[in-house]
């Protein structure tokens, strides 16, 4: 889905920006912080707020990688080896529903709120897409690949490893978007919960303290930020998924 | 469902209480902290009498259930709306981008300043973070026309409207309903992230109450409890979608083996 630049979208944006500029200019009151406001407050604490991001985004990344390496891996074997993908499936499906928000007190109880609570919330959470997704795929794969791969005598590990991968990735990366959502989404609350440092401590503290317009350049961040992730994790799936798209193209 | 499913699903969870209980007794972690399963029970049992427990499970539920009711009173109305305006989904698209990546318990702050700690701010958090998914699959389900269904409708002279409620969106539905139980789950999330962050009542506040004062046999009670709630919810979603959009199931499950 190639296009250009959607104008009225971006019409649109102004358009607000615009409303909420003179909204503030005409109820001029220091709890509403003009548009122009906040603005400069995000360039005049960037140093402070890149600080904090990178906090964030380091707890988000380990999480989300501890996440990837464990449950695609993972994922892939329950969906291969039928008989424990049933027998497992049914405790995933019976934990899923708790938020993961809910276990952030057991994982305060465990490991404190220092830097191995937060990454255990995102590494909890984030897993969940990976896991589901895997299994998922693995088992909608076309059963002619797993003859293929008995024909050309791999072995069970080798199968999963050269076949089952590569052919499940496709509908896997879905799994992988919406888990590095998540995972921005869960360092951010785990630090408002476990305040120390981050985006979300700095948020609740800037609550704390009537700094409004630091609450809003923080959450203005957090959007650029989460764009730039969506955007870069497309760009890198296009490109690693290519050689799935052209074929599909082909076909 | 076959009894050698029913089997393989009572094997594994019974393998995973037992492992907890296993855990539990093997005190590799300290039993303060990891309670074992008679322990939680006794703690969820004597929950369930007192009716204060209860009292704030009404809360949580009755939070949680409006939230998604207005989410979806809204999305509906302004997938409708940007169905029958491709203008309007084009204009709103990039800011519907902006506020669907924002994490919902990062609004709490700034909603805090503009509603205070009541009901309002629960039902505008809950409300916001569930509008998302609902929005945006129906939105998305709504712009695909079948080329086939609307000429017919075409030829019955229906007008633009017509075929919007009449013909796109029925075939629209069963992606509605996804959309729907997308955000209840989101919906269960921010209300017990909001209530973590902001409450004084509901499950999520009495969560971190009982981990903070290290009641921790209650804490589990209360995260089954929670868990339960999920559930529960699913399987009423489930069951609407069931019953709106029970036709589609019954025609792709012709296709695909159940």
């Amino acid at each position: 889905m190639t296009r250009g630049v959607n104008l009225p979208g971006t019409l649109f944006l102004v358009a607000l920006a615009g409303l909420w500029q003179l909204a503030a200019f005409l109820v001029d009151s220091p709890t509403f912080p003009s548009f122009a406001t906040v603005v400069g407050t995000l360039i005049g604490d960037l140093g402070v707020l890149l600080n904090e991001l990178g906090h964030t985004l380091l707890r988000a990344s380990v999480g989300f990688g501890l996440a990837l390496g464990t449950m695609l891996p993972l994922g892939i074997f329950l969906g291969r080896v039928r008989i424990l993908g049933d027998i497992i499936e049914p405790v995933i499906e019976l934990v899923r529903p708790l938020p993961p928000i809910a276990l952030i007190p057991v994982w305060m109880i465990f490991l404190g709120i220092g830097d191995a609570a937060k990454i255990a919330v995102v590494a909890y959470g984030a897993s969940f897409p990976i896991l589901i997704n895997a299994i998922d795929a693995v088992r909608s794969l076309h059963p002619m690949l797993s003859h293929v791969a008995r024909s050309l005598r791999l072995t069970r590990a080798e199968r999963m490893r050269f076949v089952d991968l590569p052919a499940a990735l496709p509908r896997i990366a879905a799994g992988i978007r919406l888990s590095i959502a998540v995972s921005l989404l869960l360092a951010v609350v785990a630090e408002m919960l476990l305040s120390t440092d981050g985006l979300g401590a700095f948020l609740v503290r800037s609550q704390e303290s009537f700094r409004i317009d630091d609450v809003l350049a923080t959450l203005l961040l957090i959007v650029l930020v989460s764009l730039v992730a969506n955007l870069a994790t497309e760009a890198i799936q296009r490109k690693l998924l290519a050689w799935h798209h052209a074929s599909a193209g082909v076909r | 469902m076959n009894p050698l499913v029913a089997a393989k699903r009572a094997l594994g969870i019974g393998l995973a209480l037992l492992s907890w209980q296993a855990l539990a007794w093997s005190r590799v972690v300290p039993a303060d902290y990891f309670p074992g399963l008679p322990a939680i029970a006794a703690a969820e049992w004597s929950s369930l009498r007192s009716g204060g427990f209860l009292a704030n499970f009404g809360t949580t539920t009755v939070r949680a259930v409006g939230g998604l009711a207005i989410a979806i009173l809204i999305g509906l109305c302004l997938a409708i709306v940007t169905g029958r305006y491709r203008l309007v989904r084009r204009m709103l698209g990039p800011f519907v981008d902006m506020l669907r990546v924002l994490p919902p318990p990062a609004i709490v702050p700034i909603s805090i300043f503009v509603l205070g700690i009541g009901n309002q701010l629960f039902m505008f958090i809950i409300a916001f973070a569930s509008l998302w998914p609902i929005y945006i699959n129906a939105a998305n389900a709504l712009a695909v026309a079948e080329p086939v269904q609307m000429m017919t409708a075409r030829c019955f002279g229906y007008s633009d409207w017509e075929i919007l409620v009449r013909v796109r969106l029925p075939a629209a539905l069963p992606e509605i309903m996804t959309g729907i139980r997308i955000g209840t789950g989101v919906a269960l999330l921010a209300t017990i992230a909001a209530e973590m962050l902001a409450g004084q009542s509901g499950l999520g506040f009495l969560l971190y109450d009982a981990a903070f004062s290290l009641r921790t046999p209650e804490m589990f009670a209360i995260m089954a409890t929670i868990g339960a709630l999920g559930l529960l919810l699913n399987a009423l979603v489930r069951q609407a979608s069931r019953i709106v959009a029970g036709w589609h199931i019954a025609m792709t499950a012709l296709a695909s083996p159940a």
